[in-house]
């Protein structure tokens, strides 16, 4: 199994509790394993996982990044602002992306230039962007772009491939699932099979002893900044075709969300290093327990409650497990 | 740099002045600044407003800072707790809650204690004996707190109205309004257990290196565990306050307040030589918070501006003690 899914995910035990779990939901309502809804679960986790994919460069190289909010948000806003003004979609989608690196280039500035600390440095970019966002739309009201052209909407929207009919046996296959594919793949290359992903896990683990063994921290940090910005704004953006509009503040409903799926993952790694197979599971755990919890019809107050229990569960059996493995030669947690 | 002249420099008088002291310049130099756009700013009344707008603020971030010390800076395997906002609205909703269906005010505040010191209780263990990362694991409990606010309040605003509810909200001692008498004395509290017993060099010791901390014969579980107790003391202590000023409890005071707490607790360290997450520094981070938000209003400057001036104000601050202190330590 270990050949399958690559060294990255060396703890099994969490990928039972997600079996468990997704056991329990078919047991509760039929309709959870049918393909269509499988295929709706994807695509409502579309959004987050890239969102997470971009967290989970700055998490490996050891930071935190609460503007991926921002960079979300700031994607959206700057392509519907664009595309408003009559640009064409294709410039508009590369400026945004650009801003949200913008986004990442001011983080990281202060963190390696003024060496300030990655949580206070993005909390304060979360309050600048956020800010910034009012300002752009009189104070929070949603941008809508009712002529949006065919390939923005297609984007978000529109579907590689449509199998079935209308009823609930559909298979619909959206084209930002493969763009979310297409990313983590990108990422996942670039994390584990170059030299770039092996220094910035040493830069994560050991900064001090990163640098003195050559590693050009300072670089890294840049990089891993300018990615998370880069690729959340390609989510936000991806989240305004699916709306057709940009609605202020959403992407702070994406930013616990990904910070939970990122960290998930990385528990299941041995080193606790943060990586994209195990990012993307903890992704899938969020959209299978909100889509499971919405079709057993179990109260929505009791969503929230179930959501924390269930990320409670898979934290207790991983440490569980670890527990059991480490017994005879107990490994600090650094 | 060669050691050399790095030795021969003398340390100004006037740079290290400024680095000890960059924290209270700036906070002074907006104070002015205020002061000097609105004749209102500097009144009794107006400074009491501020003070009474940060008690809450500043209660719960004592907490924070507690578990920060606790569990170390590391940014990410660090001590931090992101239920302790939702916490104080928990405490909220259950005092509410008791109260409007009619239990004593004592039985309903003795209830929302327990139910907070419970929850803080539980982030100890998880953190401290199933060794979760604090931020995941308290993650999992903000999510399950924001449910059972909605199980409490069904989602809606609950309105009490109570005679020692309202003593706290309206009283004063010395002039001085309750809210800012529990602020001060809190603040008293928490700061002479952490910087002036051995359990709070324990704490720091705890926080700063673990395994030397355990070799020299700390108990660095409990220690740690305690951190995320005390914290919850404060979120209720922070509740009280709230419930008893909006006579009850609104849906969301706990997610409003979470950055506030946490900006606090990290920009504590900006008025500390050694930049160190402190108590001290805490109660003064606080009290900034709460005066940009007063001062702002009063200068009238259009709410959706007030976050981004917040936010720069807040990075220029850090940024510039942060440069200073680099610039100081180097001759350290």
């Amino acid at each position: 199994m270990s050949k399958l899914i690559g060294p990255d995910l060396t703890r099994y035990s969490t990928l039972f509790a997600l079996l468990a779990v997704i056991v329990i939901f078919a047991i509760v309502s039929p309709a959870f394993l049918s393909m269509g809804n499988l295929s709706n679960i994807l695509s409502q986790s579309a959004v987050l996982a890239i969102v997470a994919v971009g967290l989970t460069f700055v998490i490996a190289s050891g930071g935190i990044d609460l503007s991926i909010a921002v960079s979300f948000d700031i994607g959206a806003m700057t392509a519907v602002l664009l595309m408003k003004s009559g640009m064409n979609w294709l410039p508009a989608v590369l400026i945004a992306i650009g801003a949200g690196v913008l986004v990442g280039f001011f983080n990281s500035l202060l963190i390696v230039k003024v060496k300030m600390t990655p949580f206070l440095v993005t909390l304060g970019t979360l309050f600048i962007g956020e800010s910034i966002e009012k300002i752009m739309t009189r104070g929070g009201e949603p941008l809508y772009l009712p002529g949006a052209g065919e390939w923005f909407q297609f984007l978000g929207r529109g579907s590689l491939f449509v199998v079935g009919g209308d009823d609930g046996g559909r298979i619909d296959f959206k084209f930002s699932i493969l763009v979310a594919i297409a990313v983590a793949l990108a990422a996942h290359f670039l994390l584990s099979r170059t030299v770039f992903g092996r220094q910035l896990y040493a830069l994560g683990d050991q900064k001090e002893a990163a640098a003195l063994s050559g590693v050009p921290v300072h670089k890294y940090t840049f990089y891993a900044f300018l990615l998370s910005g880069g690729i959340c704004a390609l989510a936000g953006i991806i989240g305004s075709s699916v709306l057709t509009s940009f609605v202020p503040l959403s992407g702070r409903y994406y930013l616990l969300d990904a910070i939970g799926a990122v960290f998930i993952g990385s528990s299941l790694n041995r080193q606790g290093h943060a990586n994209i197979p195990g990012t993307l599971i903890g992704v899938l755990f969020f959209g299978i327990v909100a889509n499971g919890l919405n079709l057993s019809g179990i109260n929505f107050y009791w969503q929230s409650v179930a959501r924390g229990v269930l990320i409670f569960l898979i934290l207790y059996l991983d440490s569980a497990a670890a527990r059991r493995r480490l017994r005879p030669a107990k490994t600090k947690a650094a | 740099m060669n050691p050399q002249i790095r030795k021969n420099q003398p340390v100004g008088v006037l740079s290290s002045f400024i680095f000890k002291y960059s924290g209270y310049l700036i906070f002074i130099l907006v104070a002015l600044y205020f002061a000097a756009r609105s004749p209102a700013f500097l009144t009794l009344q107006n400074v009491k407003n501020i003070l009474l707008q940060s008690s809450a603020l500043g209660i719960i971030a004592c907490g924070m800072t507690a578990i920060i010390v606790g569990g170390g800076s590391h940014v990410v395997r660090g001590g931090i707790d992101l239920s302790l906002a939702n916490n104080m609205a928990l405490n909220a909703a259950v005092t509410s809650f008791m109260v409007a269906s009619g239990y004593p005010v004592w039985v309903a505040i003795g209830t929302a204690l327990a139910a907070s010191i419970l929850v803080g209780a539980i982030n100890a263990f998880s953190v401290v004996k199933l060794g979760f990362i604090p931020l995941l694991g308290t993650l999992s409990m903000m999510y399950i707190l924001q449910g059972v606010q909605l199980l409490i309040t069904k989602n809606t605003v609950i309105s009490i109205s109570d005679p020692f509810l309202k003593a706290v909200a309206n009283g004063a001692l010395f002039g001085i309004p309750v809210a800012v008498w529990m602020f001060a004395v809190s603040g008293a509290a928490v700061y002479l257990l952490f910087h002036r017993t051995v359990l709070g060099n324990w704490m720091y010791a705890a926080g700063g290196n673990p395994d030397a901390a355990r070799a020299a014969g700390i108990p660095v579980h409990f220690v740690v565990a305690l951190t995320y107790i005390i914290g919850s003391i404060t979120a209720a202590a922070a509740s009280l306050i709230i419930v008893s000023r909006l006579s009850g409890t609104v849906p969301g005071v706990g997610d409003l307040m979470l950055l506030d707490v946490l900006l606090a607790g990290l920009m504590s360290a900006i008025f500390s030589r050694l930049a160190q997450p402190n108590i001290a520094g805490t109660v003064l981070s606080a009290l900034f918070v709460g005066m940009l938000s007063n001062g702002f209003t009063l200068i009238n400057v259009p709410t959706y501006w007030v976050f981004a001036i917040k936010g720069v104000l807040i990075l220029g601050a850090v940024s510039i003690t942060t440069t200073q202190q680099r610039k100081v330590m180097r001759h350290v």
